[in-house]
């Protein structure tokens, strides 16, 4: 099944400035040092009916989205990566590999409180979804 | 065995004279250096349940096989001496040049034992040692002492130095060089009780050859090239402080003195915040590739101040203490780094001191003067007392948390959250069965440097039997340990496809030693051993591995279970029930042999 990032208007409401990028003057839709490529979070668009999952974002994920939660759909995480990529495409490369449109090995979501690199992991309405570095400690 | 000297310097302060002490192969062989070598000269010359602040307690900087190879993040150093904190081994890892020189004046390590007539500096000329003059440096902080030593002795030194915490004895000083600090179990109260100021060093000699020249060089471009992927992206984009937004989102921030595991204000203190409005520059250890530290400034409008920030600088002096305002936090971990103190000790002992302003439980002093969670203004000032040792409460506080809960008493050891008399680190146990059990178990008292058992906690099949997590408990003991003594940073862990074949590979190039996976795990294991067998002979029983009582109970850890997990992990290690280590297991270690000079006591 496709997964597509979920329509501009819920989007809107979840995506609230958490990190206070906007505070200090920066533009929400920049170019990023990382990967050279435009964030396109806010224009995304919904074509078809799918479960909207709220991901929530920590570490490099969050400055690179220059946001704490992104809203995208997909009833697996493989389709969630690729809604991420969609939603904010800085995120390919430095978080999500272009090529597999999988999690590079420094990440990994926790899905309702399980660490999980599974793919095929499946994905509840309700499930609660963390995007972090695999790397916990200090 | 190549890449080493097989020789440490010791010297004696209260005399002055140094000599040569020959370091046996077997025992290079069996521990490597670093940690390890640390450790077993710690045994080796320290008397039984020796006094921290003894003129015999020696202070023992070590160096590894890898330093000075080209191997990326090798260039550390090793410290070992008995904790003013715990009474047991108190080991410490920086990373500076110091460790570049150290092993170009033709000695793996260092022993400093006795108590120097007067304040002084030690200076290891090569392999000349001369006790100077410091009266001119007392007062001054780490930074300004190595600078003031540097225009003195020659650019061509490096320097170890305590602050004026250490000259103070505050039981959780540090020693700092290059910035960093090695600060955990008090290594510079130690140096301050012997009346060194800062140990000076000019190596001007080679490095010792290693086995294979032109293999490491291909290994060291490999790993540098390792360095820098996915693995360790998390530190070089933002640091370790990326770890408490996530952390309170977990519920394992250890927030008001581990009251919760959540802090309201974690989005304000997050690495993402401080990353975009307060970074100021990253910068790198010596001879590493990955450049994991980075600096903030403060923007409150007050005097400007640039400070290193770690995670647990961050948690300990933020949200353990209740403080929201990053600005405080960063200028509550410059006073830290200016007082050469540990962070996480200063945070954890003044938090205990909060609660128990917020219980109604009197501290010394003026009530005017009482640190109160969320108060920045107390906090700084708070720290400055401890750091110079000023007033009664500076004076209590400079003693940690469990020696002041002791004094205070009125139920407040319960809040003091320390084990074995090291405060706690930034990660609530309540959640994390195989951190809780580390916390409990290692030598060291509460470190997530020497067990990094979280990982099991985080990881996609946290084991759930006791046995199973005693077991990664303790592997993961041992891979740090190995990491200590090589030595290698622990943020290059995730970079090895499997780190102890890996690991074999490097230590076979660079020191010719025909060892394997396996060996090297034994090398890990073996090296633990000798910090419990240090602890055994301090006087360590089974009730000095447990939890702080707060953890335990029906809101945390039944004490059962945690009785359960600890009753494994000794069985993993081959231990007695009670905690002791058989004789049977130091000969299947190897070292019962390498103990023949070394007094082991009951």
């Amino acid at each position: 099944m496709t997964s597509f990032p979920c329509g501009r208007t819920t989007l809107a409401r979840h995506s609230s400035d958490e990190l206070g990028l906007l505070a200090t003057g920066r533009s929400r839709v920049h170019t990023s040092s990382v990967t050279g490529h435009e964030d396109r979070s806010d224009v995304s668009t919904m074509t078809r009916e799918t479960t909207c999952h709220r991901v929530e974002l920590y570490g490099l994920p969050a400055v690179i989205a220059g946001r704490r939660t992104l809203e995208v759909a997909g009833t697996t995480l493989a389709e969630l990566a690729s809604a991420l990529v969609v939603a904010c495409p800085r995120l390919a490369g430095p978080v999500i590999d272009p090529a597999t449109g999988w999690l590079n090995r420094g990440y990994v979501f926790v899905v309702d409180g399980r660490f999980t690199r599974d793919p095929a992991t499946a994905l509840e309405s309700a499930s609660e979804i963390l995007l972090v570095a695999a790397q916990a400690g200090g | 065995m190549q890449a080493i000297h097989g020789r440490a310097l010791v010297v004696d302060c209260s005399t002055g004279t140094a000599e040569p002490f020959p370091i046996p192969p077997a025992v290079s062989a069996a521990v490597l250096g670093g940690a390890g070598l640390a450790s077993w000269l710690l045994l080796r010359f320290a008397p039984p349940r020796v006094d921290a602040w003894a003129p015999e307690n020696p202070f023992v900087l070590a160096a590894g096989p890898f330093i000075g190879t080209g191997l990326t993040t090798s260039s550390k150093l090793a410290i070992a001496t008995t904790s003013p904190q715990t009474g047991f081994i108190g080991d410490s890892l920086t990373s500076s040049y110091l460790a570049l020189v150290l092993r170009r004046t033709g000695f793996d390590a260092l022993v400093v034992v006795g108590r120097a007539p007067r304040w002084s500096v030690l200076f290891v000329d090569d392999d000349q040692v001369r006790l100077l003059p410091a009266e001119h440096l007392l007062g001054r902080d780490p930074e300004e002492t190595a600078a003031t030593l540097r225009s003195e002795l020659g650019r061509d030194i490096r320097v170890a130095a305590i602050g004026r915490a250490g000259e103070r004895l505050v039981r959780y000083a540090a020693v700092v060089n290059d910035g960093r600090l090695a600060g955990r179990t008090g290594p510079g109260a130690v140096l301050g009780a012997k009346r060194i100021k800062a140990i000076a060093v000019r190596g001007t000699g080679r490095f010792p050859a290693v086995a294979d020249r032109d293999g490491v060089h291909r290994a060291a471009r490999q790993l540098a090239t390792r360095s820098l992927g996915p693995e360790t992206a998390k530190y070089r984009e933002l640091g370790t402080v990326a770890n408490l937004a996530f952390f309170s989102r977990l519920g394992v921030l250890p927030t008001r003195n581990f009251q919760a595991g959540s802090f309201p204000a974690a989005e304000a203190l997050s690495g993402e915040r401080l990353v975009t409005q307060h970074r100021a520059d990253r910068q790198a250890c010596a001879a590493c590739t990955v450049g994991c530290e980075h600096h903030f400034r403060t923007s409150d409008g007050g005097p400007a101040t640039t400070v290193r920030l770690e995670y647990e600088t961050l948690f300990a002096l933020g949200s353990l203490c209740g403080i929201e305002d990053p600005n405080v936090v960063l200028r509550a971990a410059a006073l830290c780094d200016r007082y050469g103190m540990d962070a996480i000790s200063a945070g954890g002992t003044i938090a205990w001191a909060m609660e128990c302003v917020e219980r109604g439980v009197p501290l010394p002093g003026s009530p005017d003067e009482w640190p109160r969670f969320g108060d920045g203004a107390s906090l700084l000032r708070t720290l400055e007392a401890i750091g110079e040792r000023r007033g009664p409460l500076g004076d209590l506080l400079a003693e940690g948390s469990r020696r002041a809960a002791a004094i205070i008493g009125q139920g407040s050891e319960t809040w003091a959250m320390h084990v074995k008399g090291l405060e706690l680190p930034g990660y609530h146990p309540k959640r994390l069965r195989a951190m809780a059990l580390g916390f409990a178990v290692t030598p060291r008292g509460a470190c997530h440097n020497r067990t990094s058992a979280y990982e099991m906690d985080f990881s996609e099949d946290a084991p759930a039997s006791a046995e199973r997590i005693a077991q990664a408990t303790a592997r993961s003991e041992d891979r740090s340990a190995l990491l200590d003594a090589l030595p290698l940073c622990k943020f290059l862990r995730h970079c090895f496809d499997d780190f102890f074949v890996e690991a074999a590979s490097l230590v076979r190039l660079v020191t010719g030693l025909s060892c394997d996976a396996d060996e090297l795990q034994r090398t890990g294991e073996r090296i633990v051993t000798l910090k419990k067998l240090f602890n055994l002979r301090q006087g360590w029983t089974r009730s000095d591995d447990t939890l702080p009582s707060r953890l335990l109970g029906p809101n945390g850890i039944d004490p059962a279970e945690l009785d359960r997990l600890i009753r494994a992990y000794y069985r993993v290690r081959g231990w007695a029930a009670d905690g002791s280590i058989p004789p049977e297991r130091l000969r299947d270690l190897g070292l019962e042999s390498l103990l023949d000079s070394v007094s082991i006591g009951s």
